[in-house]
């Protein structure tokens, strides 16, 4: 499956699954599945649900 | 209703979409603002982005706001008539409200010695702001290939921005009034690994710096100083304000029908100037004024964002103070 992108519906930051979050030890090609709950926006905190999947 | 907010930031945008879900109110939202709508946090990490990149900072423009938000962009709210319920405007012309909604956010604080300076120096609380600089560190980079910052101000913001010009290739250095890094944010320790990353990555920082003049030579200086709650317009309506708009567990000033929220509130001698509690008071300020909302509002679990590049913050207990 080709790698997806998220956006961040509340201040549109977007997580790419091809590079991941290395800064929150989540690692290139992470899969969004594969991310803890526990992982937030890095631009501004909002939770994983508030991500939505960006049309390819 | 005739619900009439004032700011289109987070605070403003997120309860005027909330309300007008459901149809039943006319909801009108004025702000100086131009561009659109747009995350604030962004900004402090908006310089090393591409132009393109820069260019989708702006969310949604006005007009795409949900249908039933009218908007009054480049628009200044000047004067509360509270007896009459009437919100005055720069034009001279009024809106009549039922619920006046105060999401006027912060501006930059600027230590009183330095303002005398402005415009030599540039800030960053705006969209306008980011395009100033990335102007500025254009125009820079026509003369020098490494342009030297001084970033005045080694708190979030200052570090963060700081950040971003060092990852740009930019020189940066930080001069910082107190003896840490983000010392309202950080703990100690985390301070210490944060000077230790700045270190290795190249950004100078001076501590223990009280300016009252700015930091010469440089090809740009960034004051970085903090924020002041926009209470203005509450405060001449004869509201009470502190440091923000003074609200009740209910996000209501000493007026009933007058709300405030964002940056701008000050709930319970304490601000709230991050993205979670910000849209958590929004959703929740909809919730109540179309009478669903049980007890009073309460901050969430939240932890502030702090984006330095490359950096990961060693967990610890944040000190989080202001």
């Amino acid at each position: 499956m080709p790698f997806r992108k998220f956006t961040c519906q509340i201040c549109g930051h977007i997580y790419d699954e091809a590079e991941g979050d290395p800064a929150a030890g989540i690692g290139p090609g992470t899969r969004w599945e594969d991310i803890p709950e526990t992982w937030s926006c890095p631009d501004c905190g909002v939770t994983k649900a508030d991500f939505s999947l960006m049309a390819a | 209703m005739k619900i009439v907010i004032v700011g289109s930031g987070l605070a403003g945008v997120t309860v005027a979409e909330a309300l007008a879900q459901s149809a039943r109110h006319e909801v009108t939202l004025v702000t100086c603002e131009t561009h659109g709508y747009y995350s604030r946090p962004r900004l402090s990490h908006g310089l090393a982005l591409s132009d393109e990149a820069a260019a989708k900072i702006v969310m949604k423009r006005f007009d795409a706001l949900s249908a039933g938000v009218r908007v009054l962009a480049g628009t200044e709210a000047r004067l509360i008539l509270r007896d009459n319920q009437r919100l005055v405007l720069e034009n001279g012309r009024y809106l009549g409200y039922d619920v006046l909604i105060l999401a006027t956010g912060s501006a930059s604080r600027i230590p009183r010695p330095l303002a005398a300076f402005r415009p030599e120096f540039l800030i960053l609380n705006s969209l306008d702001d980011l395009l100033a600089l990335r102007h500025q560190r254009a125009t820079a980079r026509e003369r020098t290939k490494k342009p030297h910052w001084a970033v005045v101000g080694g708190g979030l913001i200052g570090c963060e921005v700081a950040s971003d010009l060092n990852k740009a290739g930019d020189s940066v250095t930080i001069f910082h009034r107190e003896a840490r890094l983000i010392e309202l944010q950080l703990t100690e320790e985390q301070s210490e690994a944060l000077h230790e990353h700045f270190t290795a990555q190249g950004v100078e920082v001076r501590y223990n710096q009280d300016l009252d003049e700015l930091p010469q030579p440089y090809d740009g200086v960034i004051v970085a100083t903090g924020f002041a709650p926009r209470v203005d317009l509450a405060r001449e309506a004869g509201l009470a304000t502190a440091r923000g708009i003074l609200v009740n567990q209910f996000l209501r000033t000493d007026d009933p029908s007058i709300y405030a929220l964002g940056d701008v509130a000050e709930v319970g001698s304490r601000l709230y100037p991050f993205v979670s509690p910000i849209r958590s008071q929004a959703l929740w300020l909809a919730e109540r004024l179309e009478g669903r909302a049980q007890g009073a509002w309460a901050p969430p679990p939240f932890t502030p964002v702090i984006k330095i590049h490359d950096f990961k913050m060693p967990a610890a207990a944040v000190a989080f103070t202001r």
